[in-house]
């Protein structure tokens, strides 16, 4: 798999991290997937993935203030990188690309449907 | 805290997680716990339970910490393995033909091993074999010994002897004589009729039931097969049989016996209990277990006149023979012991065992050798970079135990795969052992890869490493292994030639004139055992009718030629002393009971007198007569005046006339001579009828004899025996033993060829440039060839010129056992010579047909 290449759950969870801000942490991204999505992540799910994206560059992370609710453990904050960024950018594109290929009408027959 | 979160969560994730994960994952999973709190229980629990669990998953885990001495090792035998591989793939084609000689020699071997094994244990997994004797009498001094109904016969007591701690009796019925029904169909199968002691004396493995159920008189027990056969979809435990033979019941399957082993000289379908009858008709044998005291010698003159007491028999001996020497001695032949083994058989197989031996370690260590010597570059360079002798060793040693892995897993697969047919065409009788087998195999291919280690150690330790260098190191092809070739194709030639004889043998036994007519004859038993006639007037006259009937309808069906009452002439005589009247002393001659029709339906050839008929002859007269053998012994001159005498309390004061001589035929196998013979008019008239027929006629002859068959017994079964089929059985083993040598003769040919292969095509590519400056100055074809083949053609002569003589000796011996033996001729070993020697040049010619006809100046561009 080359290194650009994003999965899907990766790819949302990206986006995810990007839309929560500066308060994108592991079970806030679970929480986010469920709601947008309806898709009930696990939490291993969320954290083996945002392992994966870290080690791939993707990635980077902060650690945040312990709280109460969370037994003393401090929240691990993630920001997209630049190259995280890229890689989005450029899975957009390769999907606006096949998209904008698909003659106008067989969208709209598979729309009215 | 009631919302946090159980301990071992905590424990979990900070054992198994990343350090740097970790900490979020449990603060995560807290503030997930604290979320689902209005949940209820159950479903909250799952909840939680499902995401601690998800993080149990690669991209989290910690990467296990790797003692760094392991991870040498590991890594040496990475890289060990990854050389072997290298190794492999430079020499495909050797590798997989080492492999092919060691699947080859061991399965062979395999097979060969488990029948020894087989041999070799019959009959030893009864706990107490060794104190199980069978009785014995012996009517006469002079007769043989036979395993009768000893105590009844001679009204023993055993409790009144204390060596005798128990007693068995057991009638065995064959094939054929009893019949099983399962309520709808009806069975042929073998049952024994034992008392309950059976399983104090043998140790025959149930699968289900209990022995002490034997005791009870309506219960049987059957074989794990037997019982599929009857039942096939049901369970059989519970089950109603029937059985008919001389006695009719009904009893209940109560176990299941796993399948008789088949090292057991013992072999039965089912078990009846032999109190469920008054008396069955087929005679015992009475077995007796023996104390720990027990002595055979004293105990066999203790009782060896007790029988003279009953006045039918004064004469008569009683004795024991050890039931687990009977198997190889065939002391007697009694039913229930449904095979016997042959020492000469055993011995011989043992030498196939060896040669097979012999050749794959040969074949194999040669091979390897071969590889090795066409590699020195390699290891010399390996060498000069700095690699120790012990290093190459290490590396030599798991290209071993590869091997040898390998081979012993497809050699199991391989024998597994073979196994039925094999042991079907070798007629071996064999049980699949799966871990017997694996060990017999392991242990060829171990020695074979030992040997082999050990050889490729030596030459290790001879290589120069300057020779390497300075290319001054030439391989010639080393003096041992033109041994080892003259070794391998001595005992190819040895076995090939062995196989060839036999072959030659058995069939001139199969096709040999005997004299005798030995086809298109059936024999039928139509009475089976008679009653009592002098108790029983009404079955006597019974019997009387049906003879009557059977007698008029079988000489009047169309298509039979001849028809007699009595044997069919082969292994059926008996002995009994006679003299000529007047002389002292008593000799031991075969004699035999026929009716006049005798020589009508065998084709006897009278020489002298005339045969028995009905209009001079009475049945139990004292006519006799004699072949040319017996005329010979006696010393007869004039037919006229020969009156002989025996010695048979009923009839020694009788003298007896003879009144024909007949010429002399085989009634014995083939490997006798014609012994003398005595023919009597004794017909019992119960005896077997014995129809000779019209080829064109088969079909019709067989069913109406059926017909009569069902007329005068509507029970029981019919069945007949065949001259042919007797005739084949007679010749048995000699034709297992052709079929076993031609197998393995054909192994040691294959073996032997794929080593010589192996060894032409490295000599060719070794030898490819000094061919082609040979051929450049202008050598033929015939020339490269003959320098390439010369050294396997002096082996190959070395070998046929040892090999003859010696093969030439032990077949000899082994035709000194039969008295109609064909003559060794040289053309028989001219003709094994041929073959091997064609087969080797073919095997050349291939590896260097394409040296031989190569362009030289490609050949040159080589390197």
């Amino acid at each position: 798999m080359s290194k650009d290449h994003l999965g899907e759950l990766e790819e949302l969870i990206l986006l995810v991290i990007l839309k929560l801000e500066e308060q994108a942490y592991g079970l806030a991204i679970q929480k986010e997937i469920q709601s947008e999505t309806s898709r009930n992540v696990t939490i291993g799910a969320v954290h083996g993935t945002v392992n994966r994206l870290e080690s791939k560059g993707l990635l980077e992370s902060a650690f945040g203030g312990a709280t109460e609710e969370r037994g003393g453990r401090r929240k691990r904050f993630l920001k997209i990188t630049s190259a995280g960024m890229d890689a989005l950018r450029q899975s957009k594109e390769l999907r606006l690309g096949l998209w904008n290929q698909i003659p106008a009408l067989a969208i709209t027959k598979n729309d009215t449907q | 805290m009631s919302r946090r979160p159980p301990i071992w969560v905590e424990r979990l994730i900070e054992r198994i997680c990343l350090e740097d994960y970790s900490e979020e994952i449990i603060g995560d999973l807290y503030e997930y716990y604290g979320e689902v709190q209005h949940m209820n229980y159950a479903k909250r629990q799952l909840l939680f339970v499902r995401h601690v669990l998800s993080n149990v998953r690669p991209d989290l885990l910690k990467k296990p910490t790797i003692n760094p001495k392991l991870k040498n090792f590991m890594d040496v035998i990475n890289l060990s393995l990854k050389l072997n591989w290298r190794g492999f793939k430079a020499n495909k084609l050797v590798t997989i033909l080492s492999l092919l000689i060691l699947i080859i020699g061991s399965v062979s071997f395999q097979f060969v091993n488990a029948w020894l094994t087989n041999e070799k244990t019959t009959d030893q997994f009864h706990e107490n074999i060794d104190r199980i004797y069978l009785m014995t009498a012996q009517f006469n001094p002079g007769s043989d010994w036979s395993a009768l109904d000893v105590q009844r016969i001679f009204n023993l007591d055993y409790s009144k002897w204390p060596e005798v701690s128990n007693t068995l009796k057991i009638h065995g019925y064959n094939n054929g004589e009893i019949k099983i029904s399962n309520g709808q169909t009806e069975f042929f199968g073998t049952a024994f009729m034992a008392d309950s002691t059976f399983f104090d004396f043998f140790d025959f493995p149930l699968n289900s039931g209990d022995v002490v159920s034997f005791t009870d008189p309506t219960n049987v027990f059957l074989t794990a097969s037997y019982a599929e056969k009857l039942f096939p979809d049901q369970d059989p435990v519970g089950q109603r049989i029937s059985i008919q033979c001389d006695q009719t019941g009904e009893y209940f399957v109560v176990g299941i016996l796993e399948d008789i082993p088949s090292n057991s000289s013992l072999n039965f379908d089912m078990l009846i209990p032999r109190h469920s009858k008054r008396m069955w008709r087929r005679m015992p044998q009475n077995l007796i277990m023996a104390n720990e005291e027990f002595d055979q010698t004293a105990f066999n003159e203790k009782i060896a006149a007790l029988g003279q007491e009953n006045q039918r028999f004064p004469e008569s001996t009683l004795g024991t023979t050890a039931l687990a020497d009977l198997y190889w001695s065939q002391f007697v032949s009694v039913p229930i012991i449904s095979k016997y083994g042959s020492e000469r058989y055993f011995e011989n197989l043992q030498w196939v065992s060896w040669i097979i031996i012999i050749i794959t370690v040969v074949a194999f260590v040669n091979l390897q050798t071969t590889v090795q010597l066409n590699q020195y570059k390699k290891t010399g360079l390996q060498r000069i970079i700095g690699a120790t002798r012990s290093q190459l060793v290490h590396e030599v040693l798991t290209s071993r135990i590869l091997m040898a892995i390998a081979a012993i897993v497809l050699s199991s697969a391989v024998y597994y795969a073979l196994f039925d047919d094999i042991s079907n065409y070798l007629d071996l009788n064999l049980d699949f052992l799966v871990w017997p087998s694996i060990i017999g195999i392991s242990m060829l291919v171990i020695g074979c890869g030992l040997l082999s280690f050990l050889a490729m150690i030596y030459n290790i330790y001879q290589q120069d490493i300057i020779d390497v260098v300075t290319g001054t190191f030439r391989i010639k092809v080393p003096q041992f292994q033109r041994m080892v070739m003259v070794v391998q194709y001595s005992f190819t030639i040895l076995l090939l030639s062995g196989a060839m004889i036999m072959y030659l043998q058995v069939r001139s036994m199969l096709t040999m004139d005997t004299g005798v007519n030995q086809e298109n004859i059936v024999s039928v038993d139509f009475f089976g055992i008679l009653p009592n006639q002098s108790q029983d007037s009404l079955a006597a006259l019974d019997h009387q009718r049906k003879l009557d009937y059977v007698k008029t309808h079988i000489h009047s069906m169309p298509g039979v030629t001849a028809v007699t009452q009595g044997i069919m002439p082969l292994n059926r005589a008996y002995q009994s002393s006679w003299k000529k009247s007047g002389e002292k002393n008593f000799e031991l001659i075969n004699t035999m009971v026929v009716d006049p029709s005798y020589d009508d339906v065998f084709g006897l050839q009278v020489k002298e007198g005339r045969f028995f008929s009905d209009s001079l002859d009475t049945n139990g007269g004292s006519a006799l007569i004699v072949n040319e053998a017996a005329k010979e012994l006696l010393g007869i001159e004039d037919l006229m005046n020969a009156r002989l005498s025996t010695n048979t309390r009923a009839a020694n004061h009788m003298d007896w006339q003879i009144v024909g001589v007949v010429e002399d035929y085989h009634y014995e196998h083939l490997a006798d001579d014609i012994e003398p013979l005595l023919l009597a008019y004794q017909i019992h008239d119960s005896r077997e009828f014995v129809v000779q027929f019209d080829p064109n006629h088969r079909a019709s002859v067989m069913s109406e004899l059926e017909e009569i068959y069902r007329h005068v017994n509507p029970a029981g079964i019919f069945t007949y025996r065949e001259i042919e089929d007797l005739v084949l059985r007679q010749y048995e083993s000699e034709k297992r033993m052709v079929a076993i040598y031609s197998l393995f003769s054909l192994v040691a040919v294959t073996i032997t060829a794929i080593g010589l292969f192996t060894f032409t095509y490295y000599e060719a590519q070794r030898r490819t440039k000094e061919m082609g400056i040979r051929k450049v100055i202008g050598a033929e074809f015939k020339n490269v060839f003959w320098l390439m083949n010369k050294t396997f053609f002096i082996a190959l002569t070395i070998a046929f010129l040892i090999s003859v003589p010696v093969s030439w000796f032990f077949m000899n011996e082994w035709l000194q056992g039969y008295a109609n033996r064909i003559e060794i001729g040289a053309w028989m070993f001219v003709a094994v010579g041929v073959f091997i020697g064609a087969v080797a040049m073919l095997t050349s010619l291939w590896s260097t047909e394409k040296l031989s006809h190569n362009n030289p100046v490609d050949s040159l561009r080589y390197e």
